[in-house]
């Protein structure tokens, strides 16, 4: 059974092709230029003849079964991963408004996919799944939920895939797991608290923005600053919101483009500004995360900058108030790629859900 | 030395006749609905000497004639004073310190008026009055921001690029610093440790506006406000923290009226937005049978405020105590006893009994073996702006008698 998982990031579209229950990598790589230069059914054309090209090489006969997408935003509607039929598409076209970058590619993609390689079930995978039940007293802003905004006025939280099966991965240990501070870090690092499986308090919010920096987005940031911006510099919110989503967080705060381990894992003073705030915010989060649960049991990393998870435990976890516990089992890294998580998740998606309804397309 | 100190909010103007350095209060009182006129006539509640307040009416269109009106009843008791207080909400990053007012110091408090467009204006209204009419009384600027001016970089940094930070001065400010500091002190001497080694969390929880502080060996080190009194936890009719991505869509929806946004997120959200009825939060504990609105709009203030508190713990490390203060942290003991139960994570024990009938201040409801006390300390920022009047003029005093 062969897997193609495919994930828009940017103005690239990612693509992974795993076998044997998403085990193995048999393929991965990145087509550039979904938004400016191809329609997203060139671009996924190039993927497919990408991954013809060197399976004949390969491997012979190499047949698509299943193809997982990844979906920044499923709303409150999409509460697990979903097999696409034709109701899917209805409901993801009336959630347009809601994430007008996200969605349309979206959609867009599922007919290439349905048209390039028909019969060929696709499931989606939604990073705002996990938190559909987020607790309301962490899911409400205390603002007027009357209020025009274009979105839904809630907390989601926006790396449910990686929080989910990191969590899930400690629950095979023999070591207590009930209560997990799961911290995500990719280009939006998010942290999440984790009682038995549920998420009670997050960083994410309506969008990606609010919480953690990122390594090109602001975080959390006052609401009378940004109406100061739009007075002082007569921005208005679309140049303030490429400034907070592009030119902020940690480049913003060296002053050059860099990501999460060149600023973590340097001694560099040119980063020591952004380090510092990184780790500060970082805590802070922790804090929230320990009053939510009264305490952990464990933390997770996970993420494609997993790895910097190893620094990250080395100078939180002697801050945190614990009983006696040996440090070595307090926190793991947990390094599955997004793509492969999905890809092994297909199979069971699949299974729970009869197949026929993908004929309805 | 008699000094008077004047504490302007949007709408009331408090002040207090303060005998120093014994920190007697001579006279004291406050002026309710200063401003355009409201269902009720303007009045002042006036008492000498510790007694019973009197009512007297008198026109406050603005803070300026309500200073005219308290120092026309002074006078009338034969009060004087020999120096004036001013709190000021917001001194930006030009004031880290208690400043004598004179042509300079007043020109750049109007550059900064903008930072606080609530609470500035008025009270550099009543400043202009009150010099006009006192040219030879020394008045001293006291800033609700001084006492933040420690926290450190980290901790005061957004995640912008740092050019536009330095042009405007955007970053945390944090603010309530004049009574953080009081209560601080107060707890520190109470739990008789030497300031420069105690470090607690502060919950100034007022009626209005509230926010926590983090406090290391005596000194700030985070405000739960920031750049503007907008951020952080949920308040009365502000909304605390929200995504900065609903902000701009508010912006985008209102064509850009960065007034009218203001306006919603400042006295058109937080408990008033969630419960629909009333922006007081003692009125909100209270309510029954609103379909449940009222106890959901309790769990997201309280909620906030715990959050902020295991943050504020962990960043101090070894707390000594959790403060609470101002009108809600000093009397509404189920919100001390929601925001501290289940918290023993960061070794903090609630004694409910204790809690629910403490009446006398200051006072600890911790149990005994919680290893974070739990006090209440009654709030006086008037005295504590006295403190560093008196301070600053002595000091002053001193170097221009060398």
């Amino acid at each position: 059974m062969n897997i193609l998982s495919l994930s828009f990031e940017g103005d690239v579209l990612k693509y992974g092709v795993f076998s044997e229950g998403g085990l193995l990598v048999v393929q991965q790589g990145q087509v550039a230029g979904f938004r400016t230069e191809h329609t997203v059914g060139r671009t996924l054309q190039s993927v497919l003849v990408r991954v013809a090209a060197t399976c004949d090489e390969n491997i012979s006969g190499l047949t698509i079964d299943a193809i997982a997408l990844h979906v920044a935003f499923g709303g409150d509607k999409f509460s697990e991963p979903v097999v696409v039929a034709l109701k899917t598409v209805e409901c993801l076209n009336s959630m347009i408004c809601e994430a007008p970058m996200h969605i349309p590619p979206l959609l867009e993609l599922i007919s290439s996919c349905f048209r390039d390689l028909p019969g060929c079930p696709v499931v989606l995978f939604f990073e705002t799944s996990f938190f559909v039940g987020l607790p309301e007293c962490e899911r409400l802003y205390a603002i007027n939920p009357d209020l025009q905004t274009g979105f839904g006025l809630r907390r989601y939280g926006y790396h449910g895939i990686f929080h989910e099966a990191a969590c899930a991965s400690l629950m095979c240990d023999s070591v207590r797991s009930e209560r997990i501070i799961s911290i995500c870090l990719e280009p939006h690092a998010e942290i999440a608290a984790v009682v038995a499986g549920s998420p009670v308090m997050v960083s994410g919010g309506a969008t990606p923005l609010e919480g953690l920096p990122g390594d090109t987005s602001s975080g959390e940031i006052d609401s009378g600053l940004l109406l100061s911006l739009s007075r002082m510099e007569r921005w208005g919110p679309e140049q303030i919101n490429t400034l907070l989503t592009q030119r902020s967080g940690l480049t913003g705060l060296v002053g050059s483009s860099v990501t999460l381990p060149d600023v973590m894992l340097s001694e560099q003073e040119n980063v020591r500004l952004a380090r510092e705030v990184m780790q500060y915010r970082i805590l802070r989060q922790v804090g929230m995360a320990l009053a939510a649960m009264n305490g952990f049991d464990r933390i997770v990393f996970s993420g494609r900058y997993a790895r910097v998870g190893r620094e990250i435990a080395s100078w939180l976890v002697p801050k945190l108030p614990f009983s006696e516990k040996s440090e070595t089992v307090l926190w793991s890294c947990f390094e599955t790629s997004l793509m492969q998580i999905m890809a092994a998740q297909t199979l069971k998606v699949m299974a729970a859900v009869p197949s026929a309804c993908t004929q309805e397309m | 030395m008699k000094i008077l100190v004047f504490n302007c909010g949007s709408s009331s103007l408090k002040y207090r006749l303060i005998q120093m350095p014994d920190e007697c209060e001579l006279a004291g009182g406050e002026a309710q609905r200063v401003g355009p006129p409201t269902a009720a006539p303007a009045r002042i509640y006036h008492s000498v000497g510790g007694g019973e307040p009197q009512v007297h009416y008198a026109e406050m269109p603005d803070h300026g004639t309500a200073f005219t009106a308290v120092m026309d009843l002074l006078v009338d008791e034969g009060l004087t004073c020999d120096a004036v207080g001013h709190r000021v909400v917001h001194g930006g990053v030009l004031f880290s310190q208690p400043t004598v007012i004179d042509e300079s110091s007043m020109s750049r408090l109007e550059e900064i008026s903008g930072l606080a467009p609530l609470h500035n204006p008025p009270t550099l209204n009543l400043i202009r009055v009150s010099r006009k009419m006192y040219p030879a009384l020394p008045q001293v600027a006291v800033f609700d921001t001084a006492f933040h001016s420690t926290i450190p970089e980290k901790a005061f940094t957004y995640a912008i690029p740092q050019d536009l930070s330095q042009k405007y001065g955007l970053r945390k400010y944090g603010f309530h610093g004049t009574s953080h500091e009081f209560v601080v002190e107060e707890a520190a001497r109470m739990l008789q440790q030497p300031l420069e080694q105690f470090s607690a969390v502060s919950c100034h929880l007022g009626s209005g506006g509230a926010s926590l502080c983090a406090v290391v060996n005596g000194k700030s080190v985070d405000n739960t406000m920031g750049y503007s009194p907008m951020q952080g936890l949920v308040m009365s009719t502000r909304c605390g923290d929200i995504d900065p991505a609903l902000t701009l869509n508010l912006l985008a929806y209102t064509q850009g009226n960065e007034d009218s946004v203001e306006n919603i997120l400042n006295k058109q959200s937080g408990v008033l937005a969630l419960s629909g009825v009333s922006g007081d939060i003692r009125d909100i504990l209270t309510l029954r049978g609103d379909g449940g609105r009222a106890s959901r709009t309790a769990e997201i203030y309280l909620w906030r405020i715990r959050k902020y508190l295991g943050a504020y713990l962990t960043v101090v490390g070894h707390a000594s105590a959790v403060i609470f203060t101002d009108t809600i942290g000093e009397n509404i003991h189920e919100v001390r006893e929601r925001v501290c139960r289940d918290l023993e994570i960061f070794g903090l024990k609630i004694d409910l009994e204790k809690n629910r009938t403490a009446d006398s201040f200051p006072c600890d409801v911790a149990t005994p073996d919680s290893l974070v006390r739990i006090l209440i300390i009654r709030t006086n920022e008037e005295l504590a702006i006295a403190r560093r009047v008196y301070t600053a003029l002595v000091s002053e005093h001193r170097s221009a008698a060398r």
